[in-house]
């Protein structure tokens, strides 16, 4: 057990409640939601949204930069070593539902110990085999993911 | 339109025909088998992206698929080449044809997703289920493919033919 081991889960708590009040309670949080719905809405509402979809591309590299420098000491840094990560939590998103942040969150730790688990008592192969036919098979049961509403299209 | 198209499988029988004929080594033969086959991959990689607009990304897994059921029904049950051919076939199509079900129920980003996953997911049994696939990027095998009923030699394009002497170009590209 490292130090900064323990700063990952402080970090992470942190961003989950920094990105849930940003959202809640800012003007760019509740202009990037509006963009999210409708781009053409937002924009007659005088919303910039060029600039809101730069903010919100920012925002998702600061996180994911700062996911690199949490995780780089903890398993081996490398040029490919996003590849997987970054597909794993896609799949943990798709598994949760990507409408519901509670449910990635809880859906993300129970793909970590179970991966675990496998790379434990069968290989380290297996574990990629596990993780992603299991997330194959809860598309197959539920499309929306565990938590996610289901989507409504408006034709 | 339609004249093109005959053209341009008039143009491709021609090289067909040329290229074996024409090559001075085997290494530009194979380079003209690999480019035929990955030609395969993007005519496969066309119908699903191209006509019916789902994005694949785990084409390659498919491929890995079909690479190994020909290989494994070409060597372990030694069958012929051809029937090894159309059964690595008929496998690939039985995993697309499962790999529909969760596919179909999910659209754009999640689709590349689910696709990635099945690449990923082939490629790791094949990496554990060694007692079926051996090592990986082993290309060593314990008996020859034959092609009708003619052993391959191995050599690293693998031809087959009766013997030295007598290899046609023709057989050389197969």
């Amino acid at each position: 057990m490292y130090p900064q081991e323990l700063v990952i889960p402080a970090v992470a708590v942190l961003a989950m409640v920094g990105l849930h009040l940003l959202q809640r309670r800012t003007l760019v949080g509740r202009a990037m939601q509006a963009v999210a719905h409708n781009r053409q809405a937002a924009s007659l509402m005088g919303i910039d949204v060029d600039r809101i979809v730069m903010f919100s591309f920012g925002l998702a590299a600061l996180l994911g930069s700062g996911a690199g420098v949490l995780v780089a000491p903890v398993i081996q840094a490398s040029a490919s070593m996003g590849v997987l990560l970054g597909l794993k939590g896609f799949a943990v998103a798709i598994i949760g539902g990507i409408t519901s942040g509670p449910g990635v969150v809880l859906v993300g730790l129970a793909f970590g110990i179970m991966e675990k688990f496998v790379e434990g008592y069968i290989s380290t192969a297996a574990r990629e085999i596990v993780g992603f036919s299991a997330m194959i098979l809860v598309l197959l049961a539920f499309p929306q993911g565990l938590f996610g509403r289901r989507e409504v299209f408006k034709v | 339109m339609k004249i093109l198209h005959a053209l341009g499988f008039a143009l491709l029988a021609a090289v067909l025909v040329v290229m074996p004929l024409t090559s001075g080594n085997e290494y530009e033969l194979r380079l003209f088998m690999l480019f035929l086959i990955y030609g395969v991959i993007a005519v496969g990689l066309n119908v699903l992206v191209g006509l019916t607009g789902l994005v694949s990304l785990g084409q390659a897994g498919l491929f890995a698929l079909g690479a190994y059921a020909g290989a494994i029904l070409a060597i372990r049950l030694g069958l012929d080449l051809v029937l090894a051919s159309l059964g690595a076939a008929v496998v690939a199509g039985l995993f697309g044809a499962a790999l529909a079900y969760p596919s179909v129920r999910v659209r754009g980003v999640y689709l590349a997703v689910v696709t990635i996953a099945f690449g990923l997911i082939v490629e790791n049994v094949a990496i554990e289920w060694q007692s079926l696939t051996g090592a990986p990027r082993d290309s060593r095998a314990s008996r020859l493919p034959t092609f009708s009923g003619i052993p391959c030699r191995a050599t690293p394009s693998m031809r087959c033919s009766p013997s030295r002497s007598s290899s046609s170009r023709w057989r050389r590209t197969i």
